[in-house]
């Protein structure tokens, strides 16, 4: 074995004893490796003793941790039934002949749709979030996505059908189209160079895939990711647009700390906005959040403290 | 899900066996038993990578909410090495888009210690600027085995090698940091 070998074993306690006894003779015998050995024993020991310490932000690992629990136990509610619909063919096909049979049952008794129309709404009504987006001043309505708008992403709007969130990011859709509304506010706040970040277009599409898998809790989570952005950019309008978004997505899979931390987002917007009667309700909102539901806002309530001096 | 598991001790089941539990029943205190078990440590390896805490919590957040998405596709093997392998490719992915240079920050040397030029502290600044300065390889695997303390095995699978390969690099990495750092060892003997 050569010195480089039991020295790596040494270190790693995987020398036997024959090897050990090698190494030890060899130490004796060549005074320059007994001192490699002993530098490389310090080293070892100060690797040991210096791991980095990062400051690790508790209260957002904590925050994380529940929000992930929350899918899971989500996860353990709705799998569960699922899993076990599906894995039964034969409750598929009992599930078509019940369908067929309810079909021909509507559609004998109630042959002028009358009462099939006034069924209609009440299954709309379970379809539409519990929450309509909160607008907030500043973010012209028209400017928001038809399914923010109207909290329902799958509900037509004026024969135009939904309208989903575009993959190209708005600063890129807003050149292109000097009549789309949002155009004007970019150019107020002199946005140029927005799609710098080439992460944005991988979060529009993971956002994307995610409306459309209906998962509230991983849109929630991209879309105030993209909206803390958009929000570094100074671009205010996609800012106020996408936390918006996260706002009505955590208030659908009830994550209150996402619903407090897009508060939280939307009053940095708002301040920055210069909109500082905006900015001190969203603070008190995510504050007041935070404290009925008892997580730690001291961010938001500081932010707070400091906007009223 | 937990409440059926009546008086469980969760803290004494295996990374693997929480995470199947998680997996295969969505149980939740698996869930938070594991993630506690990570979290720090998979906090501190986003840290590294990505230089800031805004770009570390981002992706840190990410990988979580991945981690349960991607359940399924853990059938086997270490939980750790899974987790980590997801984290890397994660932290690559992020820093390729947002074309960021890793470099060692010193936000990472405890706030205590920046106060102190004891000879302790030079020596600790030394050993961090010549791990900075590692083959990029070489620093990865010992970053995994020192501050992320993973094992050799682990290493491997997280970085795609052969567990000897993964000891050599570990060894070279700490051969190299040595050389580096014998004329400031010898001044302190």
């Amino acid at each position: 074995m050569t010195n480089d070998e039991l020295l790596a074993g040494f270190l790693d306690r995987s020398l036997n004893e024959d090897q050990l006894i090698e190494f030890e003779a060899r130490k004796q015998a060549q005074p320059a490796f007994a001192q490699e050995v002993n530098e490389m024993l310090t080293v070892e020991n100060l690797l040991v003793e210096s791991a980095p310490v990062a400051s690790v932000p508790v209260d957002y690992l904590s925050s994380v941790e529940h929000a992930v629990a929350a899918k899971v136990a989500a996860g353990s509610a709705s799998g569960g039934i699922l899993s076990t619909l599906a894995s039964n063919v034969w409750t598929w096909i009992t599930g078509a002949a019940i369908i067929a049979a309810g079909s021909y049952f509507v559609v004998s008794n109630y042959g002028d749709g009358s009462k099939t129309q006034n069924a209609l709404p009440r299954v709309a009504q379970r379809a539409a979030p519990r929450v309509q987006p909160d607008l907030k001043p500043g973010v012209a309505k028209d400017a928001l996505p038809n399914s923010l708008v109207n909290g329902n992403r799958n509900t037509p709007q004026n024969g135009s059908g939904s309208v989903p969130l575009n993959r190209t990011p708005i600063s890129m859709q807003s050149h292109n189209d000097p009549s789309h509304p949002i155009t004007q506010n970019a150019r107020d706040v002199g946005m140029h160079t927005v799609n710098a970040d080439g992460a944005l277009d991988g979060l529009l599409k993971d956002l994307d895939k995610c409306r459309a898998a209906r998962d509230h809790v991983q849109c929630s989570h991209i879309a105030l990711t993209i909206g803390k952005k958009y929000s570094k950019q100074n671009a205010f309008t996609q800012a106020e647009q996408y936390l918006n978004l996260a706002l009505t997505e955590a208030q659908a899979a009830r994550l209150v700390e996402f619903e407090i931390e897009a508060n939280g987002e939307l009053a940095v917007v708002a301040q920055n906005d210069g909109r500082i009667n905006d900015a001190r309700q969203l603070y008190q909102k995510a504050a007041t959040l935070g404290i009925s539901n008892g997580i730690q806002t001291d961010k938001w309530s500081k932010a707070l403290e400091a906007l009223d001096k | 899900m937990s409440s059926d598991r009546g008086t469980m001790t969760y803290t004494l089941l295996s990374d693997e066996e929480l995470f199947a539990l998680v997996r295969d029943r969505e149980d939740e205190q698996a869930y938070r038993t594991l993630y506690r078990r990570y979290d720090k440590r998979l906090y501190s390896y986003c840290l590294r990578a990505m230089g800031n805490p805004d770009d570390a919590q981002d992706v840190f957040q990410t990988i979580s909410l991945t981690v349960f998405d991607k359940r399924r596709s853990f059938v086997d093997g270490s939980f750790a090495a899974w987790l980590f392998t997801i984290t890397r490719n994660m932290c690559l992915k992020a820093l390729r888009s947002r074309k960021h240079k890793v470099e060692f920050n010193e936000e990472f040397i405890a706030p205590e210690e920046e106060s102190t030029h004891s000879q302790d502290f030079l020596l600790k600044r030394a050993l961090h600027t010549a791990i900075a300065e590692l083959p990029e390889e070489f620093r990865e695997a010992l970053e995994l085995r020192y501050f992320d303390d993973l094992s050799y095995d682990d290493i491997a699978l997280t970085l795609s090698i052969t567990v000897s390969l993964a000891k050599v690099r570990v060894f070279r990495a700490k051969k190299l940091i040595t050389q580096k750092l014998s004329p400031i060892l010898d001044e302190l003997k």
